[in-house]
């Protein structure tokens, strides 16, 4: 977490190392979540090239509180929706238009907003769960995962149940660190 | 129709016809559509854990868009010469006729013309100024970039004015006119779109089209993305706005606009160069091609002014417009100059 804060400050003072970094690592995300509502995959590496180039050029206004993934993610999609307004308008009437609409559609969904949001809690989450010590990580799993009871994990891993709730609350702990959401 | 089947299609694994069978299923019906919908989204964001690329593959990438060299390209927020020709070098004009002619004007009314004989030619101006008009004349249309990065095109017969820089507390431009906006996003600082109608809208981050023509009875406004609020200010009414939705303000009753769910496309098509009639009455038919061509264009037969037209242009020439009228609706023309006579 504080890498990308490091990261998104490093590019907004005008650091091409830092913003190459940055490209090499998401450029792939970016182009396969714009083929897969454009259906083109050379426009869609056009696209994701432009808006790394678009976040680039507004670097001054980066906000170091937004994730970088999040902001290059929006400027692409609203130029997929450019880019399937272009279709609809010139090819009006083929399938590939009807398609571009349905498309068009889909991606203005709120839902999309959402879930690009929540790329951002998951990589956390990943991150968290990753840098959990072995046995917690492992008796959360179990526990979460599939679904296994604290007296079940116990007699795995020939502990006692309050070893195990420990090592499940140490994990929870953590992710309720790493996390803003007071709910969780 | 199987999941399996419409997963394949997020995939790009269908053929020509089995796209077409996938795209009739999801048209068929409302629950149909979300529930690929949702599939897309699982098939989207289940997905995104991508291998970065390699270090080659990425310089290659970059080269190709012209990096580092675009590295330097900035928009600066200074004020003097230098961001002068940054902002004004912004306007690209695009010619729908053959010769087209816009103006810059300083605050205290001085005009300065300049015409331009070749198309999309940068002009710059010679002084410095607290704020700028754009005049986009009839037979052109205009970009501008105004000082937060936010674009406006503006269509043929509209004036844009804003600052060289923004305000602090908000932005604040004056459109007479039609202009599509895409503005930058930014909540606590919002801009204002004020027209000569008495009515301002006010946008944080969105894209929309506002139709505010001296000679037209009316404002549109067609909200494409983001949120708007309309604010009338007379009464300081606030009126608010949301995708796909059109809100109208007829002069004379402004408190009591007209708002419905609309597909944008025909509203905002003008800024593709395209000329869109659906079912449009006669008068409408004629502001527009007049604006478009830069003509007069004089009906002298008022049963003319009845009709509608439905037809769409893109590049065409006024000729073949009005040929286009004449066969569909047998009204003929005569062209003497910069006027268009109407006879039925």
């Amino acid at each position: 977490m504080n890498d990308l804060k490091t990261l998104t400050n490093a590019i907004r003072t005008g650091s091409e190392v830092a913003f190459e970094a940055f490209f090499r690592a998401e450029f792939s995300n970016v182009a396969f979540f714009v083929n897969r509502y454009i259906h083109d995959s050379c426009q869609a590496e056009d696209i994701a090239q432009e808006a790394f180039l678009t976040l680039w050029k507004h670097r001054d206004n980066l906000d170091t509180e937004r994730n970088l993934r999040n902001y290059v993610l929006t400027i692409a999609r609203n130029r997929a929706l450019n880019w399937l307004r272009d279709v609809i308008a010139r090819q009006g009437g083929t399938l590939e238009a009807h398609e571009a609409l349905i498309h068009s559609r889909i991606l203005q969904d709120p839902e999309v907003d959402q879930r690009i949001d929540a790329l951002e809690t998951e990589q956390m989450l990943a991150r968290v769960f990753n840098s959990l010590p072995e046995k917690a990580r492992e008796m959360f799993r179990l526990n979460r995962e599939e679904g296994m009871t604290y007296t079940e994990i116990a007699a795995k891993h020939g502990v006692s149940t309050k070893v195990v709730e420990y090592n499940i609350v140490l994990a929870l702990k953590a992710f309720r660190k790493a996390l803003p959401d007071p709910d969780f | 129709m199987t999941d399996e089947q419409i997963i394949r299609y997020i995939k790009g694994e269908l053929d020509e016809s089995e796209r077409a069978e996938v795209v009739s299923w999801i048209k068929s019906e409302d629950c149909n559509f979300r529930h690929f919908s949702r599939l897309q989204l699982a098939e989207t964001f289940g997905e995104m854990e991508h291998e970065a690329l390699s270090e080659e593959e990425a310089k290659e990438r970059l080269a190709a868009t012209g990096w580092p060299d675009t590295a330097n390209q900035k928009w600066k927020k200074k004020s003097g010469w230098l961001s002068i020709i940054t902002r004004i070098a912004a306007i690209l004009l695009i010619p729908l006729t053959v010769v087209g002619v816009w103006t810059i004007s300083r605050k205290n009314g001085h005009i300065k013309y300049l015409t331009e004989s070749t198309n999309a030619e940068r002009i710059i101006p010679i002084q410095d100024a607290a704020s700028s008009t754009y005049i986009v004349h009839p037979g052109v249309q205009g970009d501008v970039i105004l000082p937060d990065g936010s674009r406006v095109r503006l269509n043929s017969a509209s004036t844009l004015k804003c600052p060289d820089r923004f305000d602090e507390q908000a932005r604040v431009v004056e459109l007479s006119g039609e202009g599509f906006f895409e503005v930058e996003g930014n909540p606590d600082w919002p801009m204002y779109v004020k027209t000569s109608k008495g009515l301002t809208v006010k946008v944080t981050g969105t894209r929309f089209n506002v139709s505010s023509y001296e000679n037209d009875p009316a404002l549109k406004l067609t909200l494409v993305e983001g949120s708007v609020t309309v604010i009338h200010e007379a009464t300081d009414r606030q009126y608010k706005v949301l995708p796909n939705e059109e809100m109208v303000f007829y002069d004379g009753r402004p408190t009591l606009p007209h708002k419905q769910e609309v597909d944008v496309l025909p509203a905002i098509i003008w800024k593709d160069g395209i000329l869109l009639f659906e079912n449009t009455q006669m008068p409408e038919v004629i502001k527009k091609l007049e604006r478009w061509y830069c003509v007069d264009i004089i009906p002298q037969d008022p049963a003319i002014m009845e009709m509608r037209f439905t037809a769409s242009f893109e590049s065409e020439s006024l000729t073949r417009v009005l040929q286009l009228l004449k066969i569909t609706s047998k009204i003929d023309y005569r062209i003497e100059g910069k006027q268009v006579f109407l006879t039925r």
